[in-house]
């Protein structure tokens, strides 16, 4: 998540559009895990300027695009219930994250 | 940015990154530090926020994030070099665990890791590499105990070199 990466002054990064809980790639699929550690080890011996953020050229297929398989089954639970949003609401607005 | 930080994410969650209470580092310089030998003679080791853990070690606790929503664990487990995938567990509400439970390379690659060293791009490899349960909204006991915890340990296992992977 180059968004956050940035946000909060990550030294040096590489970010690439996967998934979560497979952000190396699709399950057995260790040409492109290495390919992706390749890259992050390329990073540390050329990035100079701290903050830099390299992004892959890599792509989610369409099709398992589709899938949406990445979510959970179980409800998250700050999501499960009214109360349970609304208590997250109140720390995103109020909240101290180094609480 | 070319890459969709929020491309996978409901819109419930993309909004509310959007608008999060980040700790604020907007008036510090970003922390550097430069490789302390070239890469191909570096001890290498992975640290994944992805919540996996040994079968034999204790799971990162998910029933007390049930009853307390905005609590995560902010304990760390170590994963031991060339672990069997019958050993992998997973315990993160935050992503689908079924897909690491298959092939636990694709949150942490210790595969592609073993292939890299062979091929000579990197000096070694750590004994163990370590994880964690990345929902923190609440980061104090992580950044004061967790994090320095993981570094020690790194320094203790004499690692050049970390590789840091979100879940």
């Amino acid at each position: 998540m180059p968004f956050i990466t940035e946000k909060i002054g990550v030294p040096r990064a590489v970010a690439v559009e996967f998934p979560f809980g497979m952000i190396w790639g699709h399950p057995g699929d260790r040409e492109m895990q290495r390919a992706i550690m390749l890259h992050m080890l390329d990073a540390v011996g050329t990035i100079e300027k701290p903050g830099t953020i390299i992004e892959l050229p890599y792509t989610w297929p369409e099709e398992d695009f589709r899938k949406r398989d990445w979510f959970p089954k179980e409800p998250t639970p700050w999501m499960s219930s009214q109360d349970a949003i609304n208590e997250m609401l109140d720390f995103i607005q109020h909240g101290d994250p180094l609480e | 940015m070319a890459v969709n930080s929020f491309k996978f994410m409901p819109r419930t969650l993309a909004e509310s990154m959007k608008v999060w209470p980040y700790v604020d580092t907007s008036g510090e310089e970003i922390p550097w530090t430069a490789p302390g030998k070239p890469i191909q003679e570096s001890k290498v080791a992975l640290v994944s926020s992805g919540g996996l853990y040994r079968k034999d070690d204790r799971p990162f606790d998910l029933d007390r994030e049930r009853r307390e929503p905005l609590w995560g664990d902010p304990s760390f487990r170590e994963i031991p070099r060339g672990i069997s995938q019958q050993d992998i567990r997973a315990a993160h509400l935050h992503y689908e665990n079924s897909h690491a439970l298959e092939d636990y390379n694709c949150m942490l690659p210790l595969a592609a890791l073993e292939d890299i060293l062979a091929e000579g791009r990197i000096g070694g490899i750590s004994e163990y590499h370590l994880t964690f349960m990345g929902y923190q909204p609440r980061l104090g006991t992580f950044v004061r105990e967790s994090a320095p915890g993981m570094a020690e340990r790194l320094v203790e296992m004499d690692v050049d070199l970390v590789l840091l992977s979100s879940g």
